[in-house]
């Protein structure tokens, strides 16, 4: 935490090797925590970059407060993916199966056999509880600890244990069930 | 309930020492041997989420990214240090002199030249110190967005240029600017619709005079509220002034010569004249007159400028978009995501404009 709030003083003085660190080391959280909420690769990586344009835009106003730099950064994220679905529900939607075709492989196999997993995954994330989903995302696509993620949310460590449980019950039904 | 909590606990814990701590499955169930049969499906769920979630950007998407940030980083820092250096801290006469020479120099071979150079050339800087020159020395808002417009013209211009060329960081710079100046635009527009009154834009097809009732709301203070002390102002204008008068507006219909004549252009209301004569006044009142002939005029050369603005956007909003267009089909593979964010941003940004222009139109109906 001591070397991430010397990078985070650094990024602010806008050192562009501070900023590249910080960028490098959550590009690809953040991009995945998008892509389980809203289902579309290519889009989820132009999100992503207007993820951190806003975020060290800003940086000058941030303040650690214990949480991890990745923290705000989800934050960030959420708003995003808040504004998007709004942005999303104004024009007309678009069937998942398309938004979901992915980017470039080298495997064509491979790919096909991901993108019907990552289909299904985020079809069945999108049936659970709004927390549910949060928890969802923010575990295992962002990959934040239980405490990380309880702090980010408001609640407590027990309440997140047990939203994450409930969540792995429904996926799985829903998974098996298809 | 508490069962619930404890097998919740459980199930974190194995989780923790299989993501994090590199164990299997199996060695997390030998721990649990009561529960494994319920944990067993259930962390092999979350393994195999995370195997799916196992997905990463691609890496020159990464790239182009990081780069555009941080070129974009440093585009706000200079600009924020250029204006800090040429117009912050310097005093008035400073910056007028150095708008001045400018100016001078705007006449010079050189400046000239930069004109037409594009973003790839060595004179290009003096293009844009040229622009942001006659930006900062035009004074009103609506000079300045008509401006921005012929400068997002440019920029449509260059990114073509550069796209055919094949040179993705120009193409991706210029993009920015474009962006900027369309967003400048919307600022400048949007000043506008907080104050209507100032920079309306006039509808397309002229209006009906208001009624001569609705005129005695807005006609100028010493044309109404007759006071007895002050009998002269209410006096009626001499046959020669009378004759400088617009002839009083019916509902509904327009006004010959001046289909855009507002409210405040102070039309003099039937009423007044048949109140408390007094000689003494009709120099002051044929004054009043001349101003309000002197101000519709402006107002008429104003509301013309703005249905120009409103024109040139119209067409933009459908040229630059096909101008961009027509440069993606033609363009190397390397190009082509830069130019579909420059149609995108060209998109959007035209859209709103023209939204807050209609908006403002309506409320400038509305106030009708």
């Amino acid at each position: 935490m001591q070397d991430e709030e010397s990078l985070v003083l650094r990024a602010k003085e806008r050192d562009e090797a501070a900023l590249t660190q910080l960028y490098e080391e959550n590009f690809d959280k953040i991009y995945r925590y998008i892509v389980l909420k809203i289902g579309d690769r290519t889009e989820a990586e132009d999100m992503t970059q207007q993820v951190f344009l806003k975020a060290f835009k800003s940086i000058s106003g941030y303040r650690s407060k214990g949480s991890p730099f990745s923290s705000w950064l989800f934050r960030i994220a959420h708003n995003q993916v808040v504004d998007h679905w709004r942005k999303k529900s104004k024009r007309a939607t678009v069937p998942l199966e398309e938004t979901l075709v992915g980017s470039s492989n080298s495997n064509p196999g491979s790919d096909v056999e991901r993108k019907m997993d990552i289909e299904n995954l985020v079809a069945a994330t999108k049936r659970l509880t709004g927390l549910q989903q949060e928890v969802v995302s923010l575990r295992f696509a962002g990959g934040l600890s239980v405490a990380q993620v309880a702090r980010l949310m408001g609640k407590s460590e027990g309440a997140i244990k047990a939203l994450q449980h409930s969540a792995i019950v429904s996926l799985r039904k829903m998974l098996a069930t298809g | 309930m508490e069962n619930n909590r404890e097998f919740a606990n459980i199930f974190d814990e194995c989780l923790e020492r299989i993501l994090t701590g590199g164990e299997t499955v199996e060695e997390c169930l030998t721990s649990y041997p009561e529960h494994a049969s319920e944990l067993e499906p259930l962390l092999q769920t979350v393994l195999n989420a995370k195997q799916v979630l196992d997905i990463t950007p691609r890496l020159e998407f990464k790239e182009r990214a990081r780069y555009q940030i941080l070129a974009e980083l440093r585009d706000i820092e200079e600009r924020k240090q250029r204006r800090f250096s040429l117009f912050g801290w310097q005093p008035r006469w400073a910056t007028a002199a150095i708008a001045i020479l400018v100016l001078l120099v705007a006449s010079s071979s050189t400046v000239t030249a930069a004109g037409n150079s594009m973003p790839d050339q060595l004179l290009y800087p003096v293009k844009l110190a040229t622009e942001e020159t006659r930006l900062a020395l035009t004074p009103s808002a609506l000079g300045k967005v008509e401006y921005y417009a012929e400068l997002v013209d440019r920029r449509v211009n260059e990114i073509v240029s550069m796209a055919n060329k094949g040179k993705l960081e120009q193409v991706e710079k210029t993009t920015r600017r474009m962006n900027n100046q369309l967003m400048a635009m919307e600022i400048l527009v949007g000043i506008e619709e907080i104050a209507p009154e100032v920079l309306t834009i006039p509808p397309a097809v002229p209006e009906a005079a208001p009624a001569p009732d609705e005129l005695v709301e807005e006609a100028p203070a010493v044309l109404v509220a007759p006071e007895e002390s002050k009998p002269e102002l209410m006096a009626p204008p001499p046959p020669e002034a009378a004759a400088q008068l617009p002839p009083p507006a019916r509902a509904g219909e327009p006004q010959k010569g001046k289909p855009e004549i507002t409210a405040s252009a102070r039309p003099v209301p039937e009423k007044a004249p048949a109140l408390a004569p007094a000689p003494a006044a009709i120099p002051a009142l044929v004054d009043e007159v001349e101003e309000d002939r002197e101000k519709a005029e402006e107002e008429d050369e104003e509301l013309s400028k703005r249905a120009k603005l409103r024109g040139i956007l119209t067409r933009n909003a459908v040229k630059h978009p096909e101008a961009l267009q027509a440069a993606l089909q033609e363009a190397p593979e390397p190009i082509r995501q830069a130019l579909r964010n420059a149609l995108e941003t060209s998109n959007i940004e035209y859209e709103k404009l023209l939204q807050l222009l209609e908006a403002m139109e309506d409320e400038a109906e509305d106030e009708d």
